[in-house]
């Protein structure tokens, strides 16, 4: 391994190269700071990166975006940092679908396509199906203050009757956020709707790895350096304040600014020394949830797979109405038997991913049961693609412990903190710690979660850190 | 328990701003606070002292003295 230079200092220095900690460092090298942002893999984009087997390549977790409207974050960021041309980005239409025990149910990108169906489906409902969509399009002021401390199912309940139905436009949510309605925070809820449902569907044509990797070219390209298969094993302070870190391989890099895009409760119980972190914080820590971890199902296909098969969109499998019971039992050993996933077959249709929130488990767990669940899920993907097996050509699963490995995300989590009521906002997990210097970043902050999240995240931490240097933010737009 | 100096920390932690650098006069614009992160110290400040704060009286809190003055008649009523 090639020795960097020790003494050297940097402007600030980020912890993991996830989608935060990656426009984070872009918006930063972007003011003209000198950044070294540090990465444990041997490559960049935590949860959204991609992976070749076989002659496929599959998108390791996150497989689409949201918030790509005119305004939108994930937009915005893109415009800011003109990668336009080296990720292309398109839509699938209709973006999600929800394969309920009654009807196939879609989300189409004209909204008011997708209003109209519901409506047909549900007529008694048809008004509140309208005044449910606007609310969420464009809540603000005093409504949002109304439901500052409510759950997304007191949203729901103000709208509709119908269970089912309340039901059905729960199940995003499980999929999106690892909670059902009645536990997850009425703004996230709000959130997931109008960034990856209502304008979801967008994907990387050459899969979701290019999005990084431009980002990462971005940083270099600038005053900014990206050193892959570091960890950082210490932060060091002095007295209450950051001084820098210290890797894997013994170097140490001095920086005043230390940015946590990497899962918080590493930050917390085994990069700090501990007298840095109050008893306060130590308890919260124990009592924190992170979310749901996942099941991934990857299969590559031999041939084209023939039919209407919705290649591109998000498709979540309904076995029944009951979303608590749902939600229960993901957390139990029946998990994969209770019929509820998500998959998407690939524009290209060479390839399925089929994912389960989960709990994490030991390894000994998943090694006795891994080749189980697949069984088990590739029957139930069989009763909606016929024959299904006699197209698969390779077929390999994460759990949630390969999440945890390969991102040190506490728990295998998949978003970060749970987003319920309880723990929305917690300032204990803010974007400014409690030490001084000590920034979080990314889906750890108790306050967004998935890419859009993260991204928008990501920028308004470089616009803090610069805000108190008083350096200007570029704004581009 | 130090109200003043917790809503002012709560405050710190959302803005950015050094708990030195806000007064009891700064008011949340100046602070670079928008509305959703107005809500958000709202969220923390309730959570902190356990208190419910009335959802009418929220848009009134728009400077830290507002905040400190909200919360302590909460507290003490
Ligand atoms: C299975 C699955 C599917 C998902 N699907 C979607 C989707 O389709 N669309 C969507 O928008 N969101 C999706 N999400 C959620 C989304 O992927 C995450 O919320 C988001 O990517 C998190 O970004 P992040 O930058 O905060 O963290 P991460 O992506 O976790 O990045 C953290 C980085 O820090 C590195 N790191 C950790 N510790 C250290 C250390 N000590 N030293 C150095 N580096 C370190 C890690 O290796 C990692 O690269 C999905 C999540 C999962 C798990």
């Amino acid at each position: 391994m090639d020795k960097t230079i020790v003494s050297d200092k940097y402007d600030a220095i980020i912890i993991g190269a996830g989608i935060g900690g990656l426009v984070c460092g872009c918006y930063l090298a972007n003011a003209g700071l000198r950044i070294m942002l540090l990465e444990q893999h041997h490559k960049p984009g935590g949860y959204c990166s991609s992976f070749r087997r076989n002659g496929f390549i599959f998108d390791a977790a996150a497989h689409s975006l949201g918030s790509f409207r005119e305004g939108g974050h994930l937009h915005k960021i893109f415009k800011d940092l003109s990668i336009y041309d080296s990720v292309k980005v398109k839509r699938s239409d209709p973006s999600n679908m929800i394969f309920t025990p009654d009807h196939n149910i879609s989300i189409w990108n004209d909204i008011n396509k997708t209003k109209k169906e519901l409506s047909a489906l549900y007529p008694k409902e048809k008004n509140n199906i309208d005044n449910f969509f606007d609310y969420i399009l464009n809540i603000k002021g005093q409504d949002a203050i109304k439901v500052r401390n409510k759950t997304f199912l007191d949203v729901l309940e103000m709208f509709f009757t119908d269970k089912r139905l309340i039901s059905i436009l729960s199940i995003p949510l499980l999929g999106n956020g690892g909670l059902p309605a009645s536990k997850m925070h009425a703004f996230t809820g709000i959130s997931i709707y109008s960034e990856f449902i209502l304008d979801g569907g967008y994907y990387i044509d050459e899969g979701m790895q290019k999005l990084p990797d431009a980002l990462s070219k971005y940083i270099s390209g600038k005053k900014g350096t990206v050193l892959l298969s570091r960890s950082v094993e210490r932060i060091i302070c002095d007295k209450g304040s950051v001084q820098g870190v210290v890797l894997n391989n013994g170097d140490v890099m001095y920086s005043n600014v230390v940015i946590s895009a990497c899962d918080a409760h590493q930050v917390f119980t085994r990069l700090l020394d501990g007298y840095e972190v109050s008893h306060g914080l130590e308890n919260k820590l124990i009592q924190m949830e992170p979310s749901l971890s996942a099941f991934i199902l990857y299969i590559g296909l031999n041939d084209k797979l023939k039919g209407a098969l919705h290649p591109g969109t998000n498709i979540w499998h309904l076995p029944h109405y009951n979303i608590e019971d749902i939600y229960e039992s993901l957390s139990n050993d029946s998990f994969a038997e209770q019929k509820y996933f998500l998959y998407r077959i690939s524009p290209d249709k060479n390839t399925i991913q089929l994912l389960v929130n989960t709990s994490y488990r030991n390894a000994d767990y998943w090694n006795e049961n891994k080749e189980r669940i697949q069984e088990t899920l590739i029957n139930h993907l069989e009763n909606i693609i016929p024959d299904l097996r006699n197209h698969i050509k390779h077929v390999e699963t994460a759990t949630p412990i390969t999440l945890a490995k390969f991102t040190r995300n506490y728990r295998g989590s998949a978003f970060g903190w749970a987003h319920s009521v309880e723990q929305l906002f917690d300032v204990d997990f803010n974007i400014r710690s409690s030490i001084k210097g000590l920034y979080l970043t990314g889906h750890w902050t108790a306050k967004a979660l998935g890419i859009p999240g993260v991204a928008y995240v990501g920028s308004a931490t470089a616009k803090l850190i610069m805000m108190k240097d008083n350096i200007m933010y570029k704004q581009t737009a | 328990m130090d109200v003043e100096r917790e809503i002012i920390s709560i405050i710190a932690e959302v803005s950015g701003f050094e708990t030195e650098e806000i007064s009891m006069n700064s008011s949340l614009e100046d602070l670079d606070i928008d509305s959703i992160r107005a809500i958000e110290i709202t969220v923390a400040l309730e959570k902190k002292f356990k208190i419910s704060i009335r959802d009418e009286d929220v848009p009134e809190m728009r400077t830290v003295k507002a905040a400190i003055d909200k919360v302590n008649q909460l507290l003490n009523g």
